[in-house]
Protein backbone atom coordinates (compact mmCIF):
# COMPACT_ATOMS: atom_id res chain seq x y z
CA UNK A 1 0.00 0.00 0.00
CA UNK A 2 1.03 3.42 -0.83
CA UNK A 3 0.07 6.93 -0.17
CA UNK A 4 -0.60 9.49 -3.51
CA UNK A 5 0.83 12.55 -2.26
CA UNK A 6 -2.84 13.84 -4.49
CA UNK A 7 -5.37 16.32 -2.61
CA UNK A 8 -7.14 18.91 -3.95
CA UNK A 9 -5.29 21.72 -5.98
CA UNK A 10 -6.54 25.67 -6.02
CA UNK A 11 -8.17 26.19 -9.37
CA UNK A 12 -8.44 30.05 -8.77
CA UNK A 13 -5.20 31.11 -10.69
CA UNK A 14 -5.73 28.68 -13.60
CA UNK A 15 -9.25 29.94 -14.28
CA UNK A 16 -8.95 33.60 -13.66
CA UNK A 17 -9.59 35.71 -16.48
CA UNK A 18 -11.50 33.07 -18.62
CA UNK A 19 -14.67 33.73 -20.06
CA UNK A 20 -18.04 31.60 -19.48
CA UNK A 21 -21.47 32.14 -20.85
CA UNK A 22 -24.35 30.63 -19.10
CA UNK A 23 -27.37 30.09 -20.93
CA UNK A 24 -30.25 29.92 -18.42
CA UNK A 25 -33.42 31.15 -17.10
CA UNK A 26 -33.40 29.10 -13.84
CA UNK A 27 -32.60 31.46 -11.03
CA UNK A 28 -31.16 29.17 -8.53
CA UNK A 29 -28.87 28.04 -11.95
CA UNK A 30 -27.57 31.40 -12.40
CA UNK A 31 -26.97 32.05 -8.86
CA UNK A 32 -25.15 29.20 -7.91
CA UNK A 33 -22.97 29.61 -11.10
CA UNK A 34 -22.41 33.31 -10.66
CA UNK A 35 -21.47 32.62 -7.09
CA UNK A 36 -18.64 30.56 -7.56
CA UNK A 37 -17.15 31.54 -10.45
CA UNK A 38 -17.08 35.03 -10.34
CA UNK A 39 -15.51 35.24 -6.79
CA UNK A 40 -12.46 33.07 -8.95
CA UNK A 41 -12.50 36.06 -11.81
CA UNK A 42 -14.29 34.39 -14.38
CA UNK A 43 -16.10 36.57 -16.69
CA UNK A 44 -19.92 35.72 -16.57
CA UNK A 45 -22.36 36.51 -19.40
CA UNK A 46 -25.80 35.03 -19.24
CA UNK A 47 -27.88 34.43 -22.17
CA UNK A 48 -31.92 33.50 -21.49
CA UNK A 49 -31.92 32.23 -24.54
CA UNK A 50 -29.62 31.12 -27.68
CA UNK A 51 -27.66 34.20 -28.83
CA UNK A 52 -27.91 35.05 -32.21
CA UNK A 53 -26.20 34.64 -34.43
CA UNK A 54 -25.19 31.33 -32.51
CA UNK A 55 -21.10 31.84 -33.18
CA UNK A 56 -20.89 34.59 -30.74
CA UNK A 57 -20.70 31.49 -27.88
CA UNK A 58 -17.32 30.43 -30.13
CA UNK A 59 -15.72 33.59 -28.50
CA UNK A 60 -16.00 31.99 -24.73
CA UNK A 61 -13.83 29.43 -23.41
CA UNK A 62 -17.10 27.83 -21.70
CA UNK A 63 -20.11 27.46 -22.56
CA UNK A 64 -22.71 26.60 -19.61
CA UNK A 65 -25.84 25.41 -20.91
CA UNK A 66 -28.82 24.35 -19.18
CA UNK A 67 -31.10 21.57 -20.21
CA UNK A 68 -34.19 23.18 -19.97
CA UNK A 69 -32.99 26.58 -22.11
CA UNK A 70 -34.83 25.34 -24.34
CA UNK A 71 -37.49 21.95 -25.92
CA UNK A 72 -35.47 18.96 -26.41
CA UNK A 73 -35.71 19.14 -30.68
CA UNK A 74 -35.01 22.71 -30.70
CA UNK A 75 -32.30 22.54 -27.91
CA UNK A 76 -30.90 19.65 -30.32
CA UNK A 77 -30.77 22.23 -32.98
CA UNK A 78 -29.08 25.38 -31.55
CA UNK A 79 -26.76 22.88 -30.46
CA UNK A 80 -26.06 21.65 -33.67
CA UNK A 81 -25.81 25.23 -35.05
CA UNK A 82 -23.41 26.36 -32.56
CA UNK A 83 -21.11 24.05 -32.94
CA UNK A 84 -19.30 24.51 -29.99
CA UNK A 85 -16.47 21.63 -29.38
CA UNK A 86 -17.62 19.46 -26.45
CA UNK A 87 -14.44 20.20 -24.50
CA UNK A 88 -15.96 23.53 -24.23
CA UNK A 89 -19.30 22.26 -23.47
CA UNK A 90 -20.91 21.69 -19.58
CA UNK A 91 -24.10 20.56 -19.76
CA UNK A 92 -26.34 20.77 -16.96
CA UNK A 93 -29.41 18.50 -16.37
CA UNK A 94 -32.35 18.31 -13.96
CA UNK A 95 -34.20 15.21 -15.64
CA UNK A 96 -33.15 11.90 -13.83
CA UNK A 97 -35.40 9.99 -16.54
CA UNK A 98 -32.69 10.37 -19.12
CA UNK A 99 -34.35 9.69 -22.76
CA UNK A 100 -33.95 13.16 -23.58
CA UNK A 101 -30.31 13.38 -22.19
CA UNK A 102 -29.56 9.38 -23.86
CA UNK A 103 -30.54 11.16 -26.93
CA UNK A 104 -28.29 14.00 -26.69
CA UNK A 105 -25.13 12.23 -25.54
CA UNK A 106 -25.62 9.85 -28.67
CA UNK A 107 -25.61 12.98 -31.00
CA UNK A 108 -23.24 15.27 -29.66
CA UNK A 109 -20.77 13.20 -27.31
CA UNK A 110 -21.67 15.38 -24.39
CA UNK A 111 -18.47 14.57 -22.22
CA UNK A 112 -19.54 16.91 -19.18
CA UNK A 113 -23.25 16.73 -17.38
CA UNK A 114 -23.63 17.83 -14.36
CA UNK A 115 -26.75 16.82 -12.19
CA UNK A 116 -28.08 20.21 -11.34
CA UNK A 117 -31.19 18.81 -8.87
CA UNK A 118 -30.98 19.68 -5.18
CA UNK A 119 -28.67 22.50 -6.70
CA UNK A 120 -25.03 22.08 -8.50
CA UNK A 121 -21.66 21.38 -6.33
CA UNK A 122 -19.12 24.66 -6.88
CA UNK A 123 -16.39 22.02 -6.33
CA UNK A 124 -17.79 19.82 -9.53
CA UNK A 125 -18.03 22.66 -11.78
CA UNK A 126 -14.81 24.20 -10.59
CA UNK A 127 -13.05 21.02 -11.01
CA UNK A 128 -14.38 20.19 -14.47
CA UNK A 129 -13.33 23.51 -15.90
CA UNK A 130 -9.88 23.56 -14.00
CA UNK A 131 -9.13 19.81 -15.73
CA UNK A 132 -10.73 20.82 -18.85
CA UNK A 133 -8.32 24.20 -19.26
CA UNK A 134 -5.05 22.10 -17.80
CA UNK A 135 -5.21 18.90 -19.32
CA UNK A 136 -4.31 17.55 -16.13
CA UNK A 137 -7.14 14.72 -15.93
CA UNK A 138 -5.68 12.07 -13.85
CA UNK A 139 -5.88 11.21 -9.76
CA UNK A 140 -9.12 10.74 -7.42
CA UNK A 141 -7.17 13.81 -5.08
CA UNK A 142 -8.49 16.82 -7.45
CA UNK A 143 -12.43 16.19 -6.60
CA UNK A 144 -11.24 16.03 -2.77
CA UNK A 145 -10.45 18.84 -0.09
CA UNK A 146 -6.98 20.28 0.50
CA UNK A 147 -4.80 17.62 2.38
CA UNK A 148 -7.13 14.42 1.61
CA UNK A 149 -4.86 11.60 1.33
CA UNK A 150 -6.15 8.96 -1.31
CA UNK A 151 -4.58 5.55 -0.55
CA UNK A 152 -2.95 3.36 -2.83
CA UNK A 153 -2.81 -0.13 -4.14
CA UNK A 154 -1.40 -2.11 -6.59
CA UNK A 155 -4.38 -4.98 -7.71
CA UNK A 156 -1.96 -7.23 -10.04
CA UNK A 157 -4.95 -10.17 -10.74
CA UNK A 158 -8.37 -11.32 -9.55
CA UNK A 159 -7.24 -12.68 -6.20
CA UNK A 160 -6.51 -9.20 -4.99
CA UNK A 161 -9.04 -8.11 -5.96
CA UNK A 162 -11.05 -9.08 -2.34
CA UNK A 163 -8.37 -8.12 0.08
CA UNK A 164 -8.38 -4.96 -1.89
CA UNK A 165 -12.06 -4.14 -1.23
CA UNK A 166 -12.20 -5.21 2.07
CA UNK A 167 -9.10 -2.83 2.92
CA UNK A 168 -11.29 -0.07 1.19
CA UNK A 169 -14.35 -1.25 3.46
CA UNK A 170 -12.05 -1.48 6.53
CA UNK A 171 -11.11 2.12 5.77
CA UNK A 172 -14.39 3.97 5.22
CA UNK A 173 -15.66 1.89 8.68
CA UNK A 174 -12.97 3.72 10.22
CA UNK A 175 -13.71 7.20 9.28
CA UNK A 176 -17.45 6.53 10.30
CA UNK A 177 -19.13 6.11 6.79
CA UNK A 178 -22.69 4.69 7.02
CA UNK A 179 -23.34 1.53 6.58
CA UNK A 180 -25.52 1.75 3.20
CA UNK A 181 -22.92 4.15 1.55
CA UNK A 182 -20.18 1.47 2.31
CA UNK A 183 -21.74 -1.19 0.70
CA UNK A 184 -22.29 0.80 -2.27
CA UNK A 185 -18.34 1.94 -2.10
CA UNK A 186 -17.98 -1.55 -1.80
CA UNK A 187 -19.76 -2.94 -5.31
CA UNK A 188 -18.66 0.03 -6.69
CA UNK A 189 -15.06 -0.99 -6.03
CA UNK A 190 -15.60 -4.41 -6.78
CA UNK A 191 -17.11 -3.74 -9.96
CA UNK A 192 -14.04 -1.61 -11.26
CA UNK A 193 -11.35 -3.35 -10.18
CA UNK A 194 -13.61 -6.88 -11.95
CA UNK A 195 -13.89 -4.81 -15.53
CA UNK A 196 -10.14 -3.11 -14.78
CA UNK A 197 -8.84 -6.66 -15.21
CA UNK A 198 -10.75 -7.83 -17.62
CA UNK A 199 -10.00 -5.07 -19.90
CA UNK A 200 -6.17 -6.17 -19.76
CA UNK A 201 -5.12 -7.91 -23.10
CA UNK A 202 -6.00 -11.35 -23.01
CA UNK A 203 -1.98 -12.12 -23.19
CA UNK A 204 -1.55 -10.42 -20.01
CA UNK A 205 -4.00 -11.75 -17.81
CA UNK A 206 -2.43 -14.55 -16.28
CA UNK A 207 -0.12 -14.18 -13.39
CA UNK A 208 3.35 -14.18 -14.51
CA UNK A 209 2.89 -11.57 -17.15
CA UNK A 210 0.41 -8.88 -15.97
CA UNK A 211 2.20 -5.81 -15.90
CA UNK A 212 2.92 -5.36 -11.93
CA UNK A 213 1.16 -1.63 -11.98
CA UNK A 214 -1.28 -2.70 -14.41
CA UNK A 215 -3.88 -1.56 -12.18
CA UNK A 216 -3.84 1.25 -9.13
CA UNK A 217 -6.64 1.30 -6.96
CA UNK A 218 -6.99 4.36 -5.33
CA UNK A 219 -9.62 5.60 -2.58
CA UNK A 220 -10.05 8.20 -0.43
CA UNK A 221 -12.60 10.02 1.99
CA UNK A 222 -12.60 13.91 2.62
CA UNK A 223 -15.78 14.24 4.98
CA UNK A 224 -18.09 15.10 2.00
CA UNK A 225 -17.07 12.34 -0.71
CA UNK A 226 -15.75 9.01 -0.68
CA UNK A 227 -13.85 8.71 -4.28
CA UNK A 228 -12.85 5.76 -5.91
CA UNK A 229 -10.43 5.11 -8.13
CA UNK A 230 -9.61 2.79 -10.62
CA UNK A 231 -7.12 2.76 -13.87
CA UNK A 232 -5.45 0.56 -15.70
CA UNK A 233 -2.19 1.18 -18.08
CA UNK A 234 -4.37 -0.20 -21.16
CA UNK A 235 -6.01 2.77 -22.21
CA UNK A 236 -8.35 0.34 -24.39
CA UNK A 237 -11.82 1.42 -23.10
CA UNK A 238 -13.18 3.17 -26.33
CA UNK A 239 -15.51 6.10 -26.39
CA UNK A 240 -18.39 4.19 -28.73
CA UNK A 241 -18.13 1.51 -25.95
CA UNK A 242 -18.66 4.21 -23.09
CA UNK A 243 -21.42 6.33 -25.52
CA UNK A 244 -22.98 2.98 -25.88
CA UNK A 245 -22.82 2.37 -22.32
CA UNK A 246 -24.04 5.61 -21.52
CA UNK A 247 -27.02 5.94 -23.31
CA UNK A 248 -28.22 2.80 -21.70
CA UNK A 249 -27.55 4.18 -18.06
CA UNK A 250 -29.43 7.71 -18.60
CA UNK A 251 -32.30 5.78 -19.94
CA UNK A 252 -32.04 3.35 -16.85
CA UNK A 253 -35.83 3.56 -16.52
CA UNK A 254 -36.09 1.29 -19.22
CA UNK A 255 -32.99 -1.12 -18.82
CA UNK A 256 -33.22 -4.55 -19.31
CA UNK A 257 -30.53 -7.18 -19.16
CA UNK A 258 -29.95 -9.75 -21.90
CA UNK A 259 -29.67 -12.99 -20.43
CA UNK A 260 -27.01 -14.22 -22.75
CA UNK A 261 -25.27 -10.36 -22.06
CA UNK A 262 -21.55 -10.81 -21.23
CA UNK A 263 -19.98 -7.40 -21.42
CA UNK A 264 -18.64 -4.95 -19.10
CA UNK A 265 -21.41 -2.38 -19.17
CA UNK A 266 -23.53 -4.11 -16.96
CA UNK A 267 -20.81 -3.63 -14.09
CA UNK A 268 -20.40 0.27 -14.83
CA UNK A 269 -23.67 0.37 -14.78
CA UNK A 270 -23.81 -0.33 -10.99
CA UNK A 271 -21.08 1.92 -10.95
CA UNK A 272 -22.92 4.45 -11.98
CA UNK A 273 -25.91 3.75 -10.24
CA UNK A 274 -23.94 4.04 -7.12
CA UNK A 275 -22.05 7.07 -7.96
CA UNK A 276 -23.38 10.89 -7.45
CA UNK A 277 -20.76 11.83 -10.14
CA UNK A 278 -19.17 9.56 -12.54
CA UNK A 279 -15.16 10.68 -14.05
CA UNK A 280 -13.95 8.65 -16.95
CA UNK A 281 -10.56 9.61 -18.29
CA UNK A 282 -8.70 8.00 -21.16
CA UNK A 283 -5.37 8.46 -22.38
CA UNK A 284 -6.13 6.23 -25.51
CA UNK A 285 -3.85 3.58 -25.54
CA UNK A 286 -1.69 4.52 -22.56
CA UNK A 287 -3.85 4.68 -19.39
CA UNK A 288 -7.84 4.68 -18.51
CA UNK A 289 -9.49 5.69 -15.03
CA UNK A 290 -12.53 5.31 -13.61
CA UNK A 291 -13.65 7.48 -10.79
CA UNK A 292 -16.71 7.12 -8.63
CA UNK A 293 -17.71 10.09 -6.35
CA UNK A 294 -19.89 9.52 -3.65
CA UNK A 295 -21.48 12.31 -1.34
CA UNK A 296 -22.13 11.35 1.64
CA UNK A 297 -23.08 14.39 3.40
CA UNK A 298 -26.56 14.00 3.65
CA UNK A 299 -28.41 10.28 3.87
CA UNK A 300 -28.76 7.73 1.68
CA UNK A 301 -32.73 9.03 0.73
CA UNK A 302 -31.04 11.98 -0.35
CA UNK A 303 -28.47 10.37 -2.48
CA UNK A 304 -30.72 8.37 -4.08
CA UNK A 305 -32.68 11.45 -4.70
CA UNK A 306 -30.03 12.87 -6.65
CA UNK A 307 -29.40 13.08 -10.23
CA UNK A 308 -26.18 11.75 -11.95
CA UNK A 309 -23.09 13.52 -12.78
CA UNK A 310 -21.15 12.22 -16.02
CA UNK A 311 -17.37 13.59 -16.84
CA UNK A 312 -14.81 12.41 -19.72
CA UNK A 313 -12.00 13.35 -20.29
CA UNK A 314 -9.98 12.91 -23.28
CA UNK A 315 -6.07 13.29 -23.33
CA UNK A 316 -2.52 12.15 -23.22
CA UNK A 317 -0.55 11.73 -20.21
CA UNK B 1 -18.30 -14.97 0.58
CA UNK B 2 -19.81 -16.89 -2.38
CA UNK B 3 -23.30 -18.07 -1.46
CA UNK B 4 -24.70 -20.89 0.23
CA UNK B 5 -27.81 -23.08 -1.28
CA UNK B 6 -30.48 -25.18 0.82
CA UNK B 7 -33.28 -27.02 -0.64
CA UNK B 8 -36.22 -28.24 1.21
CA UNK B 9 -39.39 -29.61 0.21
CA UNK B 10 -42.78 -28.44 2.83
CA UNK B 11 -46.20 -28.07 2.35
CA UNK B 12 -46.71 -29.30 -1.32
CA UNK B 13 -43.97 -26.38 -1.94
CA UNK B 14 -40.17 -26.58 -2.95
CA UNK B 15 -37.98 -24.05 -0.71
CA UNK B 16 -34.78 -22.58 -1.46
CA UNK B 17 -32.73 -20.37 0.90
CA UNK B 18 -29.65 -18.61 -0.96
CA UNK B 19 -27.08 -17.05 1.66
CA UNK B 20 -24.22 -14.20 1.14
CA UNK B 21 -23.24 -12.45 -2.41
CA UNK B 22 -24.94 -13.77 -5.53
CA UNK B 23 -21.28 -13.33 -7.60
CA UNK B 24 -19.42 -14.38 -10.31
CA UNK B 25 -19.14 -18.12 -8.82
CA UNK B 26 -22.76 -18.17 -8.17
CA UNK B 27 -24.19 -21.71 -8.98
CA UNK B 28 -26.78 -21.40 -11.17
CA UNK B 29 -27.07 -24.73 -12.34
CA UNK B 30 -27.60 -25.60 -8.58
CA UNK B 31 -30.42 -24.28 -8.85
CA UNK B 32 -31.78 -25.07 -12.48
CA UNK B 33 -31.14 -28.34 -10.43
CA UNK B 34 -33.55 -27.66 -7.57
CA UNK B 35 -36.32 -26.46 -9.97
CA UNK B 36 -39.46 -26.91 -9.06
CA UNK B 37 -43.08 -25.30 -10.55
CA UNK B 38 -43.69 -24.69 -7.00
CA UNK B 39 -41.09 -22.89 -5.88
CA UNK B 40 -40.58 -20.34 -2.94
CA UNK B 41 -37.46 -18.35 -2.96
CA UNK B 42 -36.29 -17.12 0.43
CA UNK B 43 -33.61 -13.88 0.31
CA UNK B 44 -33.35 -12.76 3.63
CA UNK B 45 -29.91 -13.59 4.04
CA UNK B 46 -28.70 -12.31 0.03
CA UNK B 47 -26.06 -9.58 1.42
CA UNK B 48 -24.85 -8.39 -1.98
CA UNK B 49 -25.47 -8.92 -5.89
CA UNK B 50 -22.95 -8.12 -8.15
CA UNK B 51 -23.11 -7.65 -11.99
CA UNK B 52 -21.93 -11.25 -12.36
CA UNK B 53 -24.57 -12.21 -10.27
CA UNK B 54 -26.85 -10.80 -12.07
CA UNK B 55 -26.25 -12.01 -14.95
CA UNK B 56 -26.00 -15.44 -13.96
CA UNK B 57 -29.29 -15.22 -12.11
CA UNK B 58 -31.19 -13.70 -15.30
CA UNK B 59 -29.95 -16.62 -17.20
CA UNK B 60 -31.50 -18.48 -14.63
CA UNK B 61 -34.53 -16.72 -14.23
CA UNK B 62 -35.71 -16.31 -17.42
CA UNK B 63 -35.58 -19.98 -18.65
CA UNK B 64 -38.17 -20.53 -16.17
CA UNK B 65 -41.52 -21.42 -17.75
CA UNK B 66 -43.98 -18.26 -17.29
CA UNK B 67 -46.44 -20.85 -15.76
CA UNK B 68 -44.39 -21.87 -12.58
CA UNK B 69 -45.67 -20.64 -9.13
CA UNK B 70 -42.23 -18.97 -8.01
CA UNK B 71 -42.50 -16.45 -4.83
CA UNK B 72 -40.14 -14.63 -3.05
CA UNK B 73 -39.95 -14.23 0.60
CA UNK B 74 -38.27 -11.86 2.83
CA UNK B 75 -35.81 -10.03 -0.18
CA UNK B 76 -32.70 -8.61 1.47
CA UNK B 77 -32.43 -5.08 0.72
CA UNK B 78 -29.64 -5.87 -2.25
CA UNK B 79 -32.05 -8.19 -3.87
CA UNK B 80 -35.30 -5.80 -3.46
CA UNK B 81 -32.98 -2.92 -5.15
CA UNK B 82 -32.14 -5.51 -7.87
CA UNK B 83 -36.09 -6.17 -8.53
CA UNK B 84 -36.59 -2.05 -9.05
CA UNK B 85 -33.43 -1.28 -11.14
CA UNK B 86 -34.03 -4.46 -13.80
CA UNK B 87 -37.35 -4.99 -14.87
CA UNK B 88 -36.67 -8.86 -16.12
CA UNK B 89 -35.10 -9.59 -12.61
CA UNK B 90 -37.65 -10.96 -10.95
CA UNK B 91 -38.99 -13.05 -14.01
CA UNK B 92 -42.55 -14.79 -13.21
CA UNK B 93 -41.99 -14.48 -9.86
CA UNK B 94 -44.00 -13.08 -7.32
CA UNK B 95 -42.59 -10.87 -4.27
CA UNK B 96 -44.73 -11.20 -1.45
CA UNK B 97 -42.35 -9.84 1.57
CA UNK B 98 -39.14 -7.77 1.61
CA UNK B 99 -36.95 -5.80 3.76
CA UNK B 100 -36.98 -1.87 3.62
CA UNK B 101 -34.06 0.67 4.86
CA UNK B 102 -35.29 3.04 7.21
CA UNK B 103 -33.74 5.56 9.40
CA UNK B 104 -33.97 7.37 12.77
CA UNK B 105 -33.34 10.71 12.55
CA UNK B 106 -32.82 11.07 16.75
CA UNK B 107 -30.34 8.24 16.94
CA UNK B 108 -28.74 8.73 13.45
CA UNK B 109 -28.90 4.92 13.17
CA UNK B 110 -29.82 2.62 10.25
CA UNK B 111 -32.45 0.07 10.54
CA UNK B 112 -34.39 -2.26 8.29
CA UNK B 113 -38.16 -3.56 8.63
CA UNK B 114 -39.89 -6.08 6.79
CA UNK B 115 -42.76 -5.31 4.80
CA UNK B 116 -45.44 -7.30 2.95
CA UNK B 117 -46.62 -6.97 -0.60
CA UNK B 118 -50.68 -6.25 -0.43
CA UNK B 119 -51.93 -5.69 -3.64
CA UNK B 120 -51.14 -2.38 -5.05
CA UNK B 121 -51.35 -0.23 -1.75
CA UNK B 122 -48.32 1.16 -0.13
CA UNK B 123 -46.51 -1.64 1.90
CA UNK B 124 -45.62 0.86 4.51
CA UNK B 125 -49.10 0.35 5.85
CA UNK B 126 -48.01 -3.44 6.30
CA UNK B 127 -46.10 -2.30 9.15
CA UNK B 128 -47.90 -1.76 12.19
CA UNK B 129 -47.14 0.97 14.69
CA UNK B 130 -44.98 -0.64 17.04
CA UNK B 131 -42.40 -1.26 14.00
CA UNK B 132 -42.42 2.50 12.80
CA UNK B 133 -40.85 3.41 15.48
CA UNK B 134 -37.08 3.18 16.78
CA UNK B 135 -36.60 0.60 19.47
CA UNK B 136 -33.68 2.66 21.08
CA UNK B 137 -35.92 6.71 21.00
CA UNK B 138 -39.70 5.41 20.70
CA UNK B 139 -39.01 8.56 17.72
CA UNK B 140 -40.75 8.02 14.16
CA UNK B 141 -38.44 5.88 12.02
CA UNK B 142 -38.27 7.28 8.37
CA UNK B 143 -38.30 5.46 5.32
CA UNK B 144 -34.35 5.71 3.90
CA UNK B 145 -34.83 6.20 -0.15
CA UNK B 146 -36.94 7.12 -2.54
CA UNK B 147 -40.36 5.24 -2.01
CA UNK B 148 -41.01 5.48 -6.01
CA UNK B 149 -37.91 4.04 -6.74
CA UNK B 150 -37.69 1.55 -4.11
CA UNK B 151 -41.32 0.37 -4.61
CA UNK B 152 -41.36 0.13 -8.40
CA UNK B 153 -41.62 -3.31 -8.60
CA UNK B 154 -45.16 -3.10 -7.06
CA UNK B 155 -46.39 -1.31 -9.43
CA UNK B 156 -44.71 -3.59 -12.38
CA UNK B 157 -46.42 -6.64 -10.54
CA UNK B 158 -49.52 -5.11 -10.52
CA UNK B 159 -49.71 -4.82 -14.29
Amino acid sequence: MSIDAGGSREQGSVLSGIRACLLTQDRKLIRAVTRTLVPRRILVDRFDEFPTPADILLKYGFVLVDSDIAEPEELEHKLQTAGISRQRLIFFSHTTEGKHLASLLGKFRLANIIAKNGGIREEELLVTMHKLLTGDFFGVGQYLTHGTIPIVQAVRESTDRSPAVASLVGFLEDCLVSKRFIELARNSADELLMNALHRAPAGLRSRDSLDTNAVDFAYACDGRYVGISVSDSYGSLTEERLYNFLSRCFNMNEYEVPADTSGAGLGLYVVFRSADQLVVNIAKDQRTEVISLMDIRGRMRDFEGRNKSFHLFFGNI
Amino acid sequence: MSCEIEVEDSNGRRHIWIRGEIDEDFDAERLKEAFDNHLTFHLEEVTNISSCGIREWITFITQVPCSADIEYEKCSIPVTRQFGMLSNFRGPGVIKSFFAPYFCEQCDEETERLLQVVGSSDPQKSLNPAERVCAECGGLLEFDGVERVYFSFIREMAR
